[in-house]
């Protein structure tokens, strides 16, 4: 396998892995998951740590912002030039989608937990992929 | 820019906006408990600027708690908004509900409110 199709297995394809089974085990409540199995959760939320919580809440939002900046990172890698506004744009979309459910009515599920998952998940590609093929 | 590069693009943001929305938007709200939630969070939302949603505080089934998310504002009685949520809750058919009522702009998030409604 090439080294680009390595980079995409491991930097989007696993992390939406991970994320698809935290819903899977800990969130089924969600409809792309009753489709598939209909069954209660396997534990009781209000019964966990704020370290558990964190984890199953926001944990699933690491794993998609970082598949995310990681997809489009790698498709900048791709191109024959930088994206400078690229980063920032990024940035705006993780943050934004945060911040866009304050205005979703019954959806809202703004949590600032997610918004740092987000935020780490960002620096952590920015690191990883950009800063590395910027460098050579 | 090659156009096939422009296809890929669009093709990665139409996937995950498509991952965002199933996992933003919960259960379709038409029956049950999931729709009196619904019922609830609205006449809340109408009757109060400063009230995000009304949703039950766990996925278990048949829970009995009400988390009711509010904006950070001054010189609201919190207890009051308990009392009103209780009352909405009733006529929605919610008897016997758990309220507690949560800052969502705090970090991490503040309770000010809770009430075990009759």
């Amino acid at each position: 396998m090439s080294l680009i199709g390595k980079q995409i297995l491991l930097y989007v394809f696993l992390p939406l892995l991970v994320g698809f089974l935290i819903y899977f085990f800990f969130r089924p409540g969600y409809w792309f998951i009753q489709l598939i199995d209909k069954r209660e959760p396997l534990i009781a939320l209000d019964k966990l740590s704020t370290i558990e919580k964190v984890f199953i809440f926001s944990g699933a939002d690491f794993c998609w912002a970082f598949s995310f900046s990681s997809a489009l990172f790698l498709w900048e890698k791709k191109q024959d030039r930088r994206f400078s506004f690229l980063p920032i744009l990024i940035l705006l979309i993780l943050v934004g989608s945060e911040f866009i459910q304050r205005i979703n009515g019954s959806g809202f599920t703004l949590d600032w937990y997610d918004v740092f998952a987000v935020v780490i998940a960002f620096c952590l590609t920015l690191v990883l992929i950009r800063r590395k093929y910027e460098k050579k | 820019m090659k156009k096939s590069k422009v296809v890929v693009l669009a093709l990665v943001l139409f996937f995950y906006a498509g991952l965002y929305l199933a996992t933003t938007k919960k259960d379709v709200c038409i029956t049950g408990d999931c729709e009196k939630i619904f019922l609830v969070t609205e006449a809340l939302r109408n009757a109060k600027s400063y009230v995000y949603s009304a949703n039950r505080c766990t996925y278990r089934q048949g829970s009995d708690t009400l988390c009711i998310f509010v904006k950070d504002t001054t010189g609201v009685n919190w207890n009051a908004l308990a009392d009103t949520a209780c009352l909405v809750a009733q006529d929605k058919g919610l008897l016997q509900q758990k309220i507690f009522i949560i800052k969502a702009d705090h970090f991490p998030n503040d309770t000010v409110a809770r009430k075990v409604c009759p």
